[in-house]
């Protein structure tokens, strides 16, 4: 007990068990709200992560690092008003190849048959060569299908980079998910 | 009730509702008034097909890569607005094909950072990027044409796509073939 008074959580002990059981009620309620919201936003734009952080610098002076992305993944032609041809030259697409993270860059090429898989080759605006080196090796073009989860639709510069914050200084997440974690079992109402 | 934590949040708070206000205002307002470039004339002057060996395909033959020249004048000062963060213009040469019925390729671009720098007047423009086709065949293809294409990034808010001024359809020589810039082969498509 005087571990809480000198934490200054004196008031943790004034609490009874039910009020302590609604709070914690209260707090898995917020994480599932968050959590309902991004599977939502998900399902509307047909993709498996429909917000990014942009992590390099290889589409500067478009994109910075932290700068947040918003995706969308139902393979409408941006280029042409309306149009549902697919993801055209010049569209932004996220794509993963199994790599760690997701590479943000723009289509210079698209290859399209009837048969074949839709072809798609990147390149960075602040990069010299395009991505062929980052594809796993012997694969020359993305397959539109498999391995795009977006193209970019929207931007909000700086937002994410709290999120590169908290990646790259681990303790940092453990102590914001701690004081979130407090301030929700402590207020009282 | 009134410490400096709830007045920090307070103020806090505050800041960010009123930046995420200015922000959707601003993102809004560039919707509104959707812009149009200038005058955008595009054309071919020259092109050309090689073989060659390309430095990534690890290739134990030789492809094919064309060269497409082209001259471009295009006023995208009117694409600067309040919420102009850059232009990306880009040419792309596109071409139908057996396999691929669809083929789109990017031969040039730029970053245009500011209006200053948004008129374009390029003369018989050799391209940045080579095409290469997926087939590693290029040479005698029918019905090319030639697009220009921009792209407004903004300071916050949707990215929008424009294109104009497609070229007259030509078609690619064979290899080693060379056409005289003033005698395009045009072939109307169908």
């Amino acid at each position: 007990m005087s571990l809480l008074d000198s934490l200054g959580l004196s008031e943790l002990r004034r609490l009874n068990v039910r009020q302590q059981l609604s709070q914690i009620l209260n707090f898995a309620l917020i994480l599932a709200t968050a959590f309902m919201l991004w599977k939502g936003l998900s399902i509307a734009t047909d993709s498996p992560s429909p917000i990014v952080v942009v992590l390099s610098g290889s589409m500067e002076p478009a994109f910075q690092r932290g700068d947040l992305l918003f995706l969308w993944n139902r393979n409408l032609d941006m280029n042409k008003e309306g149009g549902f041809g697919g993801t055209q030259v010049g569209e932004i697409v996220v794509y993963n190849t199994g790599t760690a993270i997701p590479i943000v860059h723009r289509v210079v090429r698209r290859h399209k048959g009837e048969t074949t898989p839709f072809n798609l080759l990147t390149k960075g605006d602040n990069n010299n060569a395009d991505d062929i080196e980052l594809y796993p090796h012997g694969q020359w073009y993305l397959d539109r299908e498999k391995e795009v989860i977006g193209s970019v639709v929207g931007y909000v510069p700086f937002v994410g980079y709290v999120t590169i914050m908290l990646s790259e200084h681990p303790w940092m997440k453990t102590a914001l998910l701690g004081i979130m974690g407090l301030l929700v079992v402590l207020q009282r109402e | 009730m009134h410490s400096s934590l709830v007045r920090v949040q307070n103020v806090f708070g505050f800041f960010t509702s009123v930046t995420f206000v200015v922000g959707a205002l601003i993102a809004l307002s560039a919707l509104l008034f959707p812009t149009e470039p200038g005058s955008v004339n595009i054309d071919v002057t020259n092109f050309r097909v090689s073989k060659g060996r390309v430095r990534q395909y690890h290739a134990t033959k030789p492809h094919e890569l064309a060269s497409v020249n082209f001259d471009l004048e295009a006023d995208l000062n009117p694409l600067f607005n309040w919420n102009t963060k850059q232009v990306f213009a880009y040419v792309s040469v596109s071409y139908p094909g057996k396999k691929f019925s669809e083929n789109e390729v990017v031969i040039w671009d730029r970053i245009i950072t500011s209006s200053s720098k948004a008129k374009l007047r390029l003369k018989n423009q050799t391209p940045k990027y080579r095409i290469h086709d997926i087939t590693g065949k290029i040479s005698a293809r029918e019905n090319v044409t030639l697009t220009f294409h921009w792209n407004v990034q903004p300071h916050v808010g949707a990215l929008t796509w424009g294109s104009a001024a497609e070229s007259e359809a030509f078609v690619l020589p064979a290899i080693g073939e060379k056409k005289p810039a003033s005698k395009p082969v045009v072939k109307k498509s169908s």
